[in-house]
């Protein structure tokens, strides 16, 4: 650890679990993730070779604050999930590797649709779940058709970028 | 370590050719197109590769699971 990191650390990190057990109310999850926004630090530092924080708290605020809405949205997926699971007999049949696919492509397609807007959104949704063709979608949403294409074409492009980097 | 990124522009090349794919069956003549896109480059090939598997992995997902996951109130 670079002195300046370690002193970050020194000076921070119980300030940085306390914030986040305000945040969380869970003393596990917020020593995880004060831990997870250390080992951020780290290796941001490592990809640019310096760390100049003029604002150290606020810095670990932010992204502590990133990486705390990732785990919510992670376990509000994994909670619908379940439920899903559970109570529609249609996936009893579904193999534990089957389900661990649709679960990993879940997670991808989760974190894809949340960095778009609310109308490309719905048109991957439409698209891509409920059969629905680009004619129909433009129809049913008010938007042209260029308009559905070019949103879909996003769409993909931020789904191959996350499954390039890996989650 | 992930392998380093292909170029942005490959990526919005292979989601257009996703998109058209999603919309209708290629023509003849857009199927080699996409031939010869695909054989420009390894990067090319790789992300054409990636974005094949994830079209399949998208489908393995029943609709009604897919739509009420993510389309679950946060």
């Amino acid at each position: 650890m670079s002195p300046s990191l370690e002193s970050l650390y020194k000076d921070h990190h119980q300030w940085l679990r306390a914030w986040l057990y305000k945040k969380v109310g869970c003393d596990q999850c917020a020593a995880d993730l004060a831990q997870d926004t250390f080992v951020r630090l780290l290796l941001s530092q490592q990809k640019q070779n310096k760390l100049f924080l003029e604002k150290p708290r606020a810095y670990l605020r932010t992204v502590a604050n990133g990486l705390m809405i990732d785990h919510f949205r992670r376990r509000s997926l994994e909670n619908a999930y379940q439920e899903m699971l559970a109570n529609l007999p249609e996936f009893v049949v579904l193999s534990e590797e089957e389900r661990l696919l649709i679960r990993e492509t879940l997670e991808q397609l989760d974190v894809m649709l949340n960095s778009l807007s609310s109308r490309a959104r719905t048109s991957f949704l439409l698209s891509q779940f409920e059969g629905l063709t680009y004619a129909q979608i433009a129809e049913q949403t008010k938007v042209s058709l260029r308009t559905v294409k070019r949103d879909m074409q996003r769409a993909f492009a931020h789904c191959l970028t996350i499954v390039w980097e890996g989650l | 370590m992930s392998a380093p990124s292909p170029p942005d522009k490959v990526i919005a090349e292979a989601a257009y050719w996703l998109t058209k794919l999603r919309e209708q069956p290629l023509t003849s003549a857009e199927q080699q197109q996409l031939q010869a896109w695909c054989a420009r480059s390894t990067d090319h090939q790789r992300v054409w590769q990636k974005a094949l598997r994830l079209v399949q992995s998208v489908e393995k997902i029943p609709d009604k699971l897919g739509l009420l996951v993510l389309n679950r109130e946060q």
